[in-house]
Protein backbone atom coordinates (compact mmCIF):
# COMPACT_ATOMS: atom_id res chain seq x y z
CA UNK A 1 0.00 0.00 0.00
CA UNK A 2 0.94 3.37 -0.56
CA UNK A 3 -0.72 6.75 -0.54
CA UNK A 4 0.12 8.82 -3.65
CA UNK A 5 1.85 12.99 -2.98
CA UNK A 6 3.14 11.41 -0.03
CA UNK A 7 6.94 10.44 0.62
CA UNK A 8 10.31 11.91 2.63
CA UNK A 9 10.32 13.18 6.17
CA UNK A 10 7.82 15.37 7.79
CA UNK A 11 6.94 17.97 11.20
CA UNK A 12 3.85 17.05 13.74
CA UNK A 13 2.82 20.96 13.25
CA UNK A 14 2.26 22.85 16.74
CA UNK A 15 0.72 26.17 17.14
CA UNK A 16 4.21 27.48 18.48
CA UNK A 17 5.77 27.44 15.38
CA UNK A 18 3.23 28.29 12.89
CA UNK A 19 3.81 31.84 12.77
CA UNK A 20 7.82 31.56 12.26
CA UNK A 21 6.88 28.66 9.70
CA UNK A 22 4.34 30.81 8.22
CA UNK A 23 7.41 33.11 6.82
CA UNK A 24 9.25 30.50 5.58
CA UNK A 25 9.26 26.91 5.90
CA UNK A 26 12.98 24.34 5.96
CA UNK A 27 13.04 22.57 2.59
CA UNK A 28 13.78 19.79 5.08
CA UNK A 29 10.10 19.34 5.81
CA UNK A 30 8.68 17.19 2.81
CA UNK A 31 5.08 17.49 4.64
CA UNK A 32 3.14 18.19 7.62
CA UNK A 33 1.05 16.68 9.85
CA UNK A 34 -1.75 18.11 12.41
CA UNK A 35 -4.08 16.70 14.55
CA UNK A 36 -7.44 17.49 13.07
CA UNK A 37 -9.70 18.16 16.82
CA UNK A 38 -6.72 20.72 17.12
CA UNK A 39 -7.84 22.80 13.75
CA UNK A 40 -11.64 22.58 13.56
CA UNK A 41 -13.52 25.09 13.71
CA UNK A 42 -10.61 27.23 14.60
CA UNK A 43 -10.96 31.00 12.84
CA UNK A 44 -9.05 34.43 13.42
CA UNK A 45 -5.45 34.88 12.82
CA UNK A 46 -4.60 30.73 13.59
CA UNK A 47 -6.74 29.68 11.45
CA UNK A 48 -5.56 32.15 8.50
CA UNK A 49 -2.55 31.05 8.68
CA UNK A 50 -3.01 26.96 9.20
CA UNK A 51 -4.86 27.49 5.68
CA UNK A 52 -2.20 29.71 4.16
CA UNK A 53 -0.02 26.66 5.15
CA UNK A 54 -2.23 24.04 4.44
CA UNK A 55 -2.89 25.87 0.71
CA UNK A 56 0.74 25.73 0.22
CA UNK A 57 2.23 22.59 1.88
CA UNK A 58 1.51 18.30 1.96
CA UNK A 59 -0.83 17.67 4.90
CA UNK A 60 -1.62 14.42 6.89
CA UNK A 61 -4.27 14.04 9.48
CA UNK A 62 -3.89 12.29 12.33
CA UNK A 63 -6.71 12.15 14.24
CA UNK A 64 -7.30 11.54 18.04
CA UNK A 65 -10.87 11.82 19.33
CA UNK A 66 -12.80 9.22 17.22
CA UNK A 67 -12.53 6.22 19.66
CA UNK A 68 -12.48 3.68 16.94
CA UNK A 69 -12.80 0.97 20.00
CA UNK A 70 -15.30 3.05 22.36
CA UNK A 71 -18.15 1.78 24.26
CA UNK A 72 -20.19 4.36 22.32
CA UNK A 73 -21.62 4.36 19.05
CA UNK A 74 -19.16 5.91 16.52
CA UNK A 75 -19.57 9.63 16.53
CA UNK A 76 -21.02 9.83 12.46
CA UNK A 77 -21.81 13.52 12.25
CA UNK A 78 -18.20 14.00 14.20
CA UNK A 79 -16.83 12.01 10.89
CA UNK A 80 -19.20 14.24 8.45
CA UNK A 81 -17.33 17.08 9.71
CA UNK A 82 -13.97 15.48 9.57
CA UNK A 83 -14.53 14.96 5.66
CA UNK A 84 -15.45 18.70 5.04
CA UNK A 85 -12.28 19.41 6.92
CA UNK A 86 -10.04 16.84 5.20
CA UNK A 87 -11.60 18.11 1.91
CA UNK A 88 -10.74 21.65 2.83
CA UNK A 89 -7.08 21.12 3.08
CA UNK A 90 -6.84 18.28 0.87
CA UNK A 91 -5.59 16.39 3.29
CA UNK A 92 -3.47 13.92 1.78
CA UNK A 93 -4.26 10.40 4.51
CA UNK A 94 -6.25 10.40 7.94
CA UNK A 95 -4.82 8.31 10.57
CA UNK A 96 -6.37 7.56 13.96
CA UNK A 97 -5.29 5.27 16.79
CA UNK A 98 -6.00 2.08 17.35
CA UNK A 99 -7.96 3.03 21.01
CA UNK A 100 -10.59 4.41 22.93
CA UNK A 101 -11.19 7.85 24.64
CA UNK A 102 -14.71 7.90 25.10
CA UNK A 103 -17.37 6.79 26.50
CA UNK A 104 -20.48 9.05 26.43
CA UNK A 105 -18.09 11.43 27.11
CA UNK A 106 -14.98 12.34 25.89
CA UNK A 107 -11.56 12.49 28.38
CA UNK A 108 -8.37 13.61 25.52
CA UNK A 109 -6.15 10.48 26.19
CA UNK A 110 -6.22 7.19 24.33
CA UNK A 111 -6.71 3.91 26.31
CA UNK A 112 -6.29 0.55 25.31
CA UNK A 113 -8.41 -1.66 23.61
CA UNK A 114 -9.19 -4.81 25.10
CA UNK A 115 -6.88 -7.17 23.22
CA UNK A 116 -9.71 -9.60 22.51
CA UNK A 117 -11.07 -11.52 19.25
CA UNK A 118 -14.65 -9.40 20.20
CA UNK A 119 -12.88 -6.47 20.22
CA UNK A 120 -11.17 -6.90 16.71
CA UNK A 121 -14.62 -7.43 15.36
CA UNK A 122 -15.90 -4.56 16.72
CA UNK A 123 -12.93 -2.49 15.74
CA UNK A 124 -12.53 -3.21 12.24
CA UNK A 125 -16.46 -2.60 11.68
CA UNK A 126 -15.75 0.53 12.86
CA UNK A 127 -12.79 1.21 11.09
CA UNK A 128 -14.77 -0.26 7.67
CA UNK A 129 -17.64 2.35 8.74
CA UNK A 130 -15.30 5.34 8.93
CA UNK A 131 -13.92 4.26 5.40
CA UNK A 132 -17.29 4.74 4.12
CA UNK A 133 -18.10 7.86 5.20
CA UNK A 134 -15.26 9.41 4.38
CA UNK A 135 -14.97 7.61 1.28
CA UNK A 136 -11.07 7.05 1.66
CA UNK A 137 -9.24 4.39 2.75
CA UNK A 138 -7.59 5.46 6.36
CA UNK A 139 -4.86 4.16 8.31
CA UNK A 140 -4.79 2.62 12.11
CA UNK A 141 -1.96 3.60 14.45
CA UNK A 142 -0.37 1.13 16.85
CA UNK A 143 -0.73 3.28 20.47
CA UNK A 144 0.85 3.27 23.66
CA UNK A 145 -0.65 2.09 26.84
CA UNK A 146 0.22 1.01 30.03
CA UNK A 147 -1.93 -1.13 31.03
CA UNK A 148 -3.79 -4.13 30.00
CA UNK A 149 -7.49 -5.71 30.71
CA UNK A 150 -6.96 -8.90 32.38
CA UNK A 151 -9.68 -10.11 30.10
CA UNK A 152 -6.78 -9.86 27.23
CA UNK A 153 -6.82 -13.18 25.19
CA UNK A 154 -4.71 -11.98 22.32
CA UNK A 155 -1.56 -10.24 22.33
CA UNK A 156 -0.72 -6.94 21.22
CA UNK A 157 0.93 -8.01 17.69
CA UNK A 158 -1.58 -10.36 16.86
CA UNK A 159 -4.84 -8.00 17.65
CA UNK A 160 -2.96 -5.12 15.42
CA UNK A 161 -2.63 -7.57 12.21
CA UNK A 162 -6.34 -9.07 13.42
CA UNK A 163 -7.95 -5.82 13.42
CA UNK A 164 -6.60 -4.11 10.18
CA UNK A 165 -6.37 -7.06 8.24
CA UNK A 166 -10.45 -7.47 9.18
CA UNK A 167 -10.69 -4.13 8.37
CA UNK A 168 -9.02 -4.16 5.63
CA UNK A 169 -7.35 -0.62 6.16
CA UNK A 170 -3.73 1.08 6.14
CA UNK A 171 -1.45 0.37 9.21
CA UNK A 172 0.13 3.37 10.31
CA UNK A 173 3.26 2.35 12.11
CA UNK A 174 4.71 3.80 15.41
CA UNK A 175 8.54 2.74 16.09
CA UNK A 176 8.48 5.06 19.57
CA UNK A 177 5.43 3.25 20.42
CA UNK A 178 6.62 -0.29 20.01
CA UNK A 179 9.85 0.58 22.35
CA UNK A 180 7.34 2.46 24.83
CA UNK A 181 5.31 -0.97 24.82
CA UNK A 182 8.19 -3.38 24.33
CA UNK A 183 9.70 -1.50 27.66
CA UNK A 184 6.48 -1.46 29.60
CA UNK A 185 5.48 -4.62 28.49
CA UNK A 186 9.23 -6.37 28.97
CA UNK A 187 9.06 -7.84 25.00
CA UNK A 188 11.07 -7.73 22.03
CA UNK A 189 10.61 -4.88 19.59
CA UNK A 190 12.48 -6.45 16.89
CA UNK A 191 9.95 -9.61 17.45
CA UNK A 192 7.64 -7.25 17.99
CA UNK A 193 7.80 -5.48 14.71
CA UNK A 194 9.03 -8.84 12.57
CA UNK A 195 5.34 -9.76 13.40
CA UNK A 196 4.02 -6.85 11.77
CA UNK A 197 1.96 -6.55 8.28
CA UNK A 198 4.32 -4.80 6.24
CA UNK A 199 2.90 -4.81 3.23
CA UNK A 200 -0.06 -2.47 5.16
CA UNK A 201 2.34 0.02 6.23
CA UNK A 202 1.31 3.76 4.73
CA UNK A 203 2.95 5.88 6.88
CA UNK A 204 5.74 6.34 10.15
CA UNK A 205 5.67 8.30 13.29
CA UNK A 206 9.07 8.55 15.17
CA UNK A 207 8.99 10.50 18.68
CA UNK A 208 10.45 11.09 21.60
CA UNK A 209 9.26 10.36 25.42
CA UNK A 210 10.13 10.42 29.00
CA UNK A 211 11.47 7.64 30.97
CA UNK A 212 9.94 7.21 34.33
CA UNK A 213 11.48 3.34 35.96
CA UNK A 214 13.32 0.97 34.41
CA UNK A 215 10.10 -0.80 33.25
CA UNK A 216 7.77 2.37 32.52
CA UNK A 217 7.89 4.85 29.73
CA UNK A 218 5.39 7.71 29.60
CA UNK A 219 4.75 8.61 25.59
CA UNK A 220 4.89 12.24 26.07
CA UNK A 221 6.57 13.22 22.62
CA UNK A 222 8.32 15.95 24.55
CA UNK A 223 11.97 14.39 23.98
CA UNK A 224 14.41 13.97 21.60
CA UNK A 225 14.46 10.83 19.81
CA UNK A 226 16.54 8.77 21.06
CA UNK A 227 18.68 6.45 19.73
CA UNK A 228 17.10 2.79 20.51
CA UNK A 229 14.48 4.30 18.55
CA UNK A 230 16.52 5.49 15.67
CA UNK A 231 17.29 2.17 15.36
CA UNK A 232 14.12 0.73 15.40
CA UNK A 233 13.24 2.81 12.74
CA UNK A 234 15.76 2.13 10.52
CA UNK A 235 15.20 -1.56 11.29
CA UNK A 236 11.40 -0.94 10.02
CA UNK A 237 12.66 0.56 7.16
CA UNK A 238 15.59 -2.59 6.53
CA UNK A 239 12.30 -4.80 7.04
CA UNK A 240 9.65 -3.26 4.86
CA UNK A 241 11.00 -0.55 2.94
CA UNK A 242 11.23 3.42 3.28
CA UNK A 243 7.88 5.00 4.03
CA UNK A 244 6.66 8.48 4.69
CA UNK A 245 7.96 9.16 7.95
CA UNK A 246 6.73 12.03 10.52
CA UNK A 247 8.57 13.74 14.07
CA UNK A 248 6.11 14.11 16.37
CA UNK A 249 7.03 16.60 19.45
CA UNK A 250 4.12 17.97 21.02
CA UNK A 251 5.55 19.44 24.59
CA UNK A 252 9.19 20.58 26.23
CA UNK A 253 9.05 22.30 22.22
CA UNK A 254 12.71 23.48 21.24
CA UNK A 255 13.19 25.74 18.69
CA UNK A 256 12.29 24.69 15.23
CA UNK A 257 16.06 24.06 14.14
CA UNK A 258 16.17 21.34 16.70
CA UNK A 259 13.34 19.96 15.02
CA UNK A 260 14.54 20.19 11.64
CA UNK A 261 17.56 18.73 12.43
CA UNK A 262 15.64 15.59 13.74
CA UNK A 263 13.95 15.50 10.67
CA UNK A 264 17.18 15.78 8.84
CA UNK A 265 17.81 12.53 10.24
CA UNK A 266 15.13 10.67 9.01
CA UNK A 267 15.92 11.28 5.59
CA UNK A 268 19.07 9.97 5.85
CA UNK A 269 17.87 6.90 7.14
CA UNK A 270 15.43 6.92 3.91
CA UNK A 271 18.25 7.91 2.07
CA UNK A 272 20.18 4.57 3.15
CA UNK A 273 17.76 2.44 2.63
CA UNK A 274 15.89 3.58 -0.40
CA UNK A 275 18.63 5.75 -1.84
CA UNK A 276 16.93 5.44 -5.46
CA UNK A 277 13.67 6.93 -3.84
CA UNK A 278 14.89 10.26 -2.71
CA UNK A 279 13.34 12.43 -5.36
CA UNK A 280 15.17 15.87 -4.07
CA UNK A 281 18.44 14.40 -5.17
CA UNK A 282 16.89 14.15 -8.66
CA UNK B 1 -30.00 0.48 18.72
CA UNK B 2 -29.43 -1.12 21.49
CA UNK B 3 -27.54 -4.08 21.98
CA UNK B 4 -26.14 -5.69 24.96
CA UNK B 5 -22.35 -4.68 25.72
CA UNK B 6 -19.88 -7.07 24.07
CA UNK B 7 -17.70 -8.10 27.77
CA UNK B 8 -14.54 -6.13 26.45
CA UNK B 9 -16.78 -2.95 26.41
CA UNK B 10 -18.02 -3.74 30.82
CA UNK B 11 -14.12 -3.22 31.48
CA UNK B 12 -14.03 0.00 29.16
CA UNK B 13 -16.99 1.17 30.99
CA UNK B 14 -15.88 0.40 34.66
CA UNK B 15 -11.81 1.95 33.68
CA UNK B 16 -13.21 4.79 32.49
CA UNK B 17 -15.73 5.06 35.44
CA UNK B 18 -12.76 4.73 38.07
CA UNK B 19 -10.32 7.39 35.85
CA UNK B 20 -13.51 10.13 36.57
CA UNK B 21 -14.38 9.50 39.93
CA UNK B 22 -12.10 7.32 41.86
CA UNK B 23 -14.25 7.59 45.25
CA UNK B 24 -17.04 6.60 43.61
CA UNK B 25 -15.82 3.41 40.88
CA UNK B 26 -12.99 1.36 41.88
CA UNK B 27 -10.75 0.54 39.35
CA UNK B 28 -11.54 -3.32 37.35
CA UNK B 29 -9.99 -6.18 39.27
CA UNK B 30 -7.19 -7.10 38.04
CA UNK B 31 -5.82 -4.03 37.29
CA UNK B 32 -2.52 -2.65 38.85
CA UNK B 33 -3.07 0.46 41.01
CA UNK B 34 0.64 2.50 39.68
CA UNK B 35 -0.26 1.68 36.02
CA UNK B 36 -4.28 2.78 37.15
CA UNK B 37 -2.25 5.96 38.88
CA UNK B 38 -0.56 6.72 35.58
CA UNK B 39 -3.77 7.26 33.43
CA UNK B 40 -5.77 8.86 36.71
CA UNK B 41 -2.45 11.85 36.44
CA UNK B 42 -2.44 12.15 32.90
CA UNK B 43 -5.92 12.35 32.89
CA UNK B 44 -6.05 15.06 35.79
CA UNK B 45 -3.00 17.01 34.63
CA UNK B 46 -4.33 17.28 30.94
CA UNK B 47 -8.07 18.76 31.84
CA UNK B 48 -6.39 20.55 34.57
CA UNK B 49 -3.67 22.54 32.03
CA UNK B 50 -6.59 23.43 29.86
CA UNK B 51 -8.77 25.11 32.17
CA UNK B 52 -5.83 26.85 33.96
CA UNK B 53 -5.05 28.22 30.23
CA UNK B 54 -7.96 29.57 30.00
CA UNK B 55 -8.88 30.61 33.41
CA UNK B 56 -5.69 32.02 35.05
CA UNK B 57 -7.44 34.53 37.17
CA UNK B 58 -10.64 31.97 38.14
CA UNK B 59 -7.94 29.35 39.26
CA UNK B 60 -6.11 32.41 41.19
CA UNK B 61 -9.16 33.77 42.86
CA UNK B 62 -10.28 30.14 44.29
CA UNK B 63 -6.93 29.12 45.62
CA UNK B 64 -4.92 25.63 45.28
CA UNK B 65 -7.35 23.55 47.22
CA UNK B 66 -10.64 24.92 46.16
CA UNK B 67 -9.43 24.97 42.34
CA UNK B 68 -8.00 21.19 42.44
CA UNK B 69 -11.64 20.52 44.33
CA UNK B 70 -13.50 22.19 41.07
CA UNK B 71 -11.09 20.17 38.67
CA UNK B 72 -11.89 16.86 39.93
CA UNK B 73 -15.42 17.69 40.34
CA UNK B 74 -15.42 18.20 36.85
CA UNK B 75 -14.40 15.58 35.76
CA UNK B 76 -16.23 13.33 38.20
CA UNK B 77 -19.61 14.87 37.32
CA UNK B 78 -19.36 16.27 33.53
CA UNK B 79 -19.36 14.21 30.24
CA UNK B 80 -17.40 16.24 28.00
CA UNK B 81 -19.68 15.84 24.40
CA UNK B 82 -17.10 18.31 22.59
CA UNK B 83 -14.53 15.72 20.79
CA UNK B 84 -11.53 18.51 20.75
CA UNK B 85 -9.06 19.41 23.41
CA UNK B 86 -9.62 22.87 23.12
CA UNK B 87 -12.84 22.67 24.27
CA UNK B 88 -12.58 21.44 27.43
CA UNK B 89 -13.25 25.15 28.55
CA UNK B 90 -16.41 25.04 26.59
CA UNK B 91 -17.57 21.98 28.55
CA UNK B 92 -16.13 23.58 31.58
CA UNK B 93 -18.62 26.63 31.09
CA UNK B 94 -21.63 24.03 30.55
CA UNK B 95 -20.25 22.80 33.81
CA UNK B 96 -20.37 25.60 36.10
CA UNK B 97 -23.86 26.73 34.38
CA UNK B 98 -25.41 23.29 35.01
CA UNK B 99 -23.87 22.91 38.40
CA UNK B 100 -25.36 26.66 39.89
CA UNK B 101 -22.93 28.20 42.30
CA UNK B 102 -21.70 26.54 44.98
CA UNK B 103 -21.93 27.20 48.65
CA UNK B 104 -17.58 27.47 49.03
CA UNK B 105 -17.91 29.92 45.63
CA UNK B 106 -16.83 32.95 45.22
CA UNK B 107 -19.79 35.12 44.10
CA UNK B 108 -17.85 36.48 41.69
CA UNK B 109 -16.55 33.35 40.36
CA UNK B 110 -18.92 32.25 37.37
CA UNK B 111 -18.95 36.02 35.79
CA UNK B 112 -15.41 35.87 36.02
CA UNK B 113 -15.03 32.61 34.24
CA UNK B 114 -17.62 33.32 31.50
CA UNK B 115 -15.33 36.71 30.91
CA UNK B 116 -12.00 34.63 30.89
CA UNK B 117 -13.74 32.18 28.38
CA UNK B 118 -15.16 35.03 26.24
CA UNK B 119 -11.80 35.93 25.48
CA UNK B 120 -10.74 32.11 24.14
CA UNK B 121 -14.03 32.11 22.39
CA UNK B 122 -13.51 35.23 20.74
CA UNK B 123 -10.21 34.70 19.70
CA UNK B 124 -10.88 31.31 17.57
CA UNK B 125 -14.77 32.17 16.40
CA UNK B 126 -14.40 31.21 12.52
CA UNK B 127 -16.92 34.29 11.22
CA UNK B 128 -14.99 36.76 8.90
CA UNK B 129 -15.81 40.33 7.77
CA UNK B 130 -18.25 40.96 4.79
CA UNK B 131 -16.58 42.10 1.80
CA UNK B 132 -18.90 44.54 0.60
CA UNK B 133 -18.32 47.35 3.53
CA UNK B 134 -16.80 50.73 3.21
CA UNK B 135 -14.55 51.33 6.37
CA UNK B 136 -14.73 54.80 6.16
CA UNK B 137 -18.86 55.43 4.69
CA UNK B 138 -21.11 57.68 6.50
CA UNK B 139 -22.26 55.94 9.74
CA UNK B 140 -25.89 58.03 9.80
CA UNK B 141 -26.96 57.74 6.13
CA UNK B 142 -25.51 54.15 6.30
CA UNK B 143 -25.92 50.65 8.05
CA UNK B 144 -22.91 50.71 10.28
CA UNK B 145 -21.35 46.79 10.35
CA UNK B 146 -20.12 45.30 13.38
CA UNK B 147 -16.81 43.40 14.29
CA UNK B 148 -17.90 40.07 12.28
CA UNK B 149 -17.13 38.16 15.80
CA UNK B 150 -18.20 39.86 18.84
CA UNK B 151 -20.42 39.54 22.12
CA UNK B 152 -22.46 42.12 24.23
CA UNK B 153 -22.08 39.92 27.95
CA UNK B 154 -23.81 41.78 31.10
CA UNK B 155 -22.00 40.73 34.38
CA UNK B 156 -22.90 42.18 37.84
CA UNK B 157 -19.56 42.85 38.82
CA UNK B 158 -17.07 44.60 37.21
CA UNK B 159 -15.25 41.09 35.44
CA UNK B 160 -12.40 43.62 34.51
CA UNK B 161 -11.49 44.66 38.00
CA UNK B 162 -11.75 41.31 39.47
CA UNK B 163 -8.09 41.33 40.22
CA UNK B 164 -5.90 40.75 43.80
CA UNK B 165 -5.27 44.12 45.84
CA UNK B 166 -2.64 44.14 49.06
CA UNK B 167 -4.84 41.68 51.02
CA UNK B 168 -4.96 38.98 47.78
CA UNK B 169 -7.84 38.11 46.34
CA UNK B 170 -9.76 38.29 49.76
CA UNK B 171 -12.10 40.90 48.81
CA UNK B 172 -13.02 39.13 45.77
CA UNK B 173 -13.76 36.25 47.77
CA UNK B 174 -16.42 37.92 49.76
CA UNK B 175 -17.94 40.44 48.00
CA UNK B 176 -21.50 39.86 47.67
CA UNK B 177 -23.72 40.08 44.62
CA UNK B 178 -26.02 41.87 46.67
CA UNK B 179 -23.34 44.89 47.05
CA UNK B 180 -23.55 44.95 43.12
CA UNK B 181 -26.36 47.39 42.19
CA UNK B 182 -24.93 48.68 38.48
CA UNK B 183 -24.88 46.19 35.63
CA UNK B 184 -21.48 46.04 33.81
CA UNK B 185 -21.52 45.84 30.39
CA UNK B 186 -18.86 44.08 28.40
CA UNK B 187 -18.38 44.19 24.71
CA UNK B 188 -15.61 41.78 23.42
CA UNK B 189 -14.95 41.82 19.66
CA UNK B 190 -11.81 40.80 17.59
CA UNK B 191 -10.65 43.75 15.45
CA UNK B 192 -9.20 43.98 12.21
CA UNK B 193 -5.75 43.18 13.54
CA UNK B 194 -7.08 40.00 14.79
CA UNK B 195 -6.71 40.95 18.32
CA UNK B 196 -9.45 40.33 20.87
CA UNK B 197 -10.37 44.13 22.75
CA UNK B 198 -12.89 44.23 25.53
CA UNK B 199 -14.35 47.32 26.78
CA UNK B 200 -17.01 48.48 28.94
CA UNK B 201 -20.55 50.55 27.68
CA UNK B 202 -22.89 52.55 29.56
CA UNK B 203 -26.21 50.99 29.49
CA UNK B 204 -27.55 53.27 26.51
CA UNK B 205 -24.19 52.15 24.32
CA UNK B 206 -24.93 48.70 25.28
CA UNK B 207 -28.70 49.27 24.28
CA UNK B 208 -27.40 50.76 20.73
CA UNK B 209 -24.87 48.14 20.43
CA UNK B 210 -27.71 45.19 20.71
CA UNK B 211 -29.83 46.81 18.30
CA UNK B 212 -27.34 46.77 15.89
CA UNK B 213 -26.55 43.27 16.73
CA UNK B 214 -30.61 43.01 16.10
CA UNK B 215 -30.38 44.16 12.72
CA UNK B 216 -31.46 42.48 9.60
CA UNK B 217 -28.39 43.23 7.20
CA UNK B 218 -31.49 42.79 4.51
CA UNK B 219 -33.61 45.48 6.10
CA UNK B 220 -30.60 48.40 5.36
CA UNK B 221 -31.46 50.58 8.36
CA UNK B 222 -29.36 53.60 8.53
CA UNK B 223 -27.74 54.86 11.78
CA UNK B 224 -29.27 57.26 11.76
CA UNK B 225 -32.90 55.40 11.93
CA UNK B 226 -31.21 53.05 14.80
CA UNK B 227 -30.48 55.91 16.85
CA UNK B 228 -33.77 57.89 16.50
CA UNK B 229 -35.57 54.45 17.17
CA UNK B 230 -33.62 53.95 20.36
CA UNK B 231 -34.31 57.51 21.37
CA UNK B 232 -38.23 58.01 20.69
CA UNK B 233 -38.12 54.23 23.01
CA UNK B 234 -36.02 55.57 25.84
CA UNK B 235 -38.08 58.85 25.55
CA UNK B 236 -35.07 61.22 26.33
CA UNK B 237 -36.71 65.05 25.82
CA UNK B 238 -34.39 65.85 22.84
CA UNK B 239 -33.84 62.92 20.20
CA UNK B 240 -32.51 65.27 17.65
CA UNK B 241 -29.70 65.87 20.35
CA UNK B 242 -29.58 62.13 21.53
CA UNK B 243 -28.67 61.31 17.86
CA UNK B 244 -25.81 63.55 18.20
CA UNK B 245 -24.70 61.85 21.17
CA UNK B 246 -25.15 58.73 19.32
CA UNK B 247 -23.06 59.80 16.04
CA UNK B 248 -20.05 60.06 18.32
CA UNK B 249 -20.35 56.71 20.38
CA UNK B 250 -20.78 55.22 16.83
CA UNK B 251 -17.82 57.16 15.57
CA UNK B 252 -15.74 55.59 18.76
CA UNK B 253 -17.04 52.31 18.30
CA UNK B 254 -15.41 52.57 14.89
CA UNK B 255 -12.46 53.61 15.96
CA UNK B 256 -12.05 51.01 18.80
CA UNK B 257 -12.66 48.31 16.05
CA UNK B 258 -15.88 47.04 16.97
CA UNK B 259 -17.71 48.89 14.19
CA UNK B 260 -15.81 47.94 10.69
CA UNK B 261 -17.32 50.27 8.62
CA UNK B 262 -20.62 50.95 6.75
CA UNK B 263 -23.05 48.99 4.59
CA UNK B 264 -23.68 51.23 2.13
CA UNK B 265 -27.53 52.40 1.66
CA UNK B 266 -29.21 51.37 -1.28
CA UNK B 267 -29.81 53.95 -3.89
CA UNK B 268 -33.55 54.28 -5.23
CA UNK B 269 -32.74 52.28 -8.53
CA UNK B 270 -31.14 49.43 -6.69
CA UNK B 271 -34.66 49.45 -4.44
CA UNK B 272 -36.41 49.60 -8.14
CA UNK B 273 -34.26 46.14 -9.12
CA UNK B 274 -34.82 44.32 -5.51
CA UNK B 275 -38.71 45.11 -5.56
CA UNK B 276 -38.57 43.41 -9.13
Amino acid sequence: MNTPCLDGAGLGLRREHLFPLEAAVPPAIDFFEVSPENWLAVGGRLGRAFRTLTERHRFVAHGLALSLGGPAPLDEAFLVRMKRFLDLHGMVLYTEHLSYCSDEGHLYDLFPIPFTPEAVNYVAARIRRTQEILERPIAVENSSYYLQSPDADMDEASFIAAVLDEADCGFHLDVNNVYVNSVNYGYDPEDFLRRMPGQRIVYVHVAGHDREDDDLIIDTHGQAVIDPVWALLESAYRRFGVRPTLLERDFNLPLLDELVREVEHIARLQRRWQPSAWKRSA
Amino acid sequence: MNTAPLPFQLFQRAFLASLRDPHRSRAPDGVPTGRWRVYRELLYNKIEASLAACFPNSRALLGPRAWTRLVKAFIAEHRCLGPCYREIPDEFMHYLQARGPGAADPPCLFELAHHEWMELVLMIAEAEAPAEIDPAGDLLANTPVLAPVLSLSCYRFPVRAIAPDRSGWSRWKKRAVEAETVPHFMLGFRNAEDEVRFTELSAVTAQLVQRLIDQDPAQAVTGREILWRLAVDSGPPDPERFVSYGAATLLELRAQGAIVGVRRSPNPSNETLRGT
